[in-house]
């Protein structure tokens, strides 16, 4: 950074959150920039709920005001959807700090939603965020295809395995959909029955939601990415296919 | 929204920003110095929430006192940011004088370079 650039780092007191500000900058990245942008708040589809917006939470960031960011809810309010990225023309990482910063706060004080779903999908072997046992997902997939085989001909012979070894395709499912939208597992079949796909779900680790990551739980992350690459790896598949 | 900005077009934003200011500040020196005292001031000590409409319109007043017509400079860009109207909690405030104060002083350090003066001692 040259001597125009405003200065990171202060002499007062250390910040976290300036380290994390330099290591996401790119090389050339100017954060006087942001002054006249903006893209990133105009992109950002939480932009005003509760206040939030990243321009500012960038710039809390990159001034040191870890104290206020951390009593912030403002990384509550990011979906880590990244398009703050892709429209910043200097691709500046703010889910990174947002992530970072989520992680500040103790895990029994983050939002309660996230943390039960969380700790939900930790529970059994599908990684389900509500809570469905392996039994009941294989139930529900089962009587599914066999009503859907009998009430429509042309796909008589669909099939919607579950751990099929050798599979090409290890297919997850958002678990809200076996619980409370079954017939919507259905179009997804179809399509991969048309194109001739070999694919399984699994019975463990089927579940594709992740709210451990949202959390900022990187144990708990870790634990229910494991499970489900666990699987694919015991059934001998090769190519994930993330619908999430 | 800007989805087509490029660094580039960012970077000659951020020139125009610099030169607009330098015009807004050689006019009125004294509102400057005086500008960054307030925003150095409501950085460092607490403001009674009573004090907070009044604390602002003064700082508004100054930054608008250097950008009265809305030339793009950097006191144009925070007396709009200051608003309450944009403010969407108080405690904003803090951080918004904390952001003005860093972008001023990287025009302080940017004039400070076009100058090439040296000090004799």
């Amino acid at each position: 950074m040259n001597e125009e650039l405003i200065q990171l780092g202060g002499k007062k007191k250390s910040s976290t959150f300036m380290d994390k500000v330099k290591e996401i900058l790119p090389e050339g990245g100017n954060l006087n920039l942001c002054l006249t942008c903006g893209a990133c708040s105009s992109g950002c589809p939480a932009t005003g709920l509760d206040g939030m917006d990243p321009r500012k939470f960038l710039r809390m960031a990159a001034l040191g005001l870890d104290d206020e960011i951390a009593k912030s809810d403002w990384p509550w309010m990011c979906t880590m959807c990244q398009r703050c990225i892709y429209v910043c023309p200097m691709q500046i990482d703010i889910p990174q700090l947002v992530f970072n910063a989520r992680a500040l706060r103790p895990r029994e004080q983050r939002p309660k939603g996230i943390l039960g779903s969380c700790d939900m999908a930790l529970r059994n072997e599908s990684t389900s965020a509500m809570g469905t046992a392996p039994d009941d997902f294989v139930f529900v997939v089962e009587d599914v295809l066999e009503e859907y085989q009998e009430a429509q001909p042309e796909f008589a012979d669909m099939q919607a395995p579950i751990d099929k070894e050798g599979a090409e395709f290890f297919l997850n499912q958002n678990s809200r959909e076996p619980v409370t939208e079954p017939d919507e597992l259905v179009p997804l079949w179809k399509i991969l029955h048309l194109a001739g796909a070999d694919w399984t779900y699994g019975s463990a680790g089927w579940a594709g939601e992740n709210y451990c990551m949202f959390l900022a739980d990187n144990d708990s992350w870790e634990k229910v990415t494991r499970t489900t690459v666990n699987q694919a790896n015991k059934l001998g598949v090769k190519t994930f296919l993330n619908t999430e | 929204m800007e989805s087509h900005l490029t660094v580039r077009e960012l970077e000659s934003r951020w020139k125009k920003t610099l030169t607009a200011t330098q015009t807004a500040a050689a006019m009125h020196p004294g509102i400057y110095r005086d500008l960054k005292k307030q925003a150095a001031a409501i950085v460092e000590n607490p403001i009674d929430i009573n004090d907070y409409f009044p604390t602002v319109e003064k700082l508004i007043d100054r930054l608008t006192t250097l950008d009265p017509c809305g030339h793009g400079s950097i006191f144009d860009i925070f007396s709009s940011h200051i608003s309450p109207s944009n403010i969407w909690q108080v405690k904003l405030l803090r951080m918004e004088c904390k952001d003005l104060l860093a972008h001023l002083d990287a025009f302080d350090r940017w004039r400070r370079k076009k100058h090439h003066l040296r000090r004799v001692k």
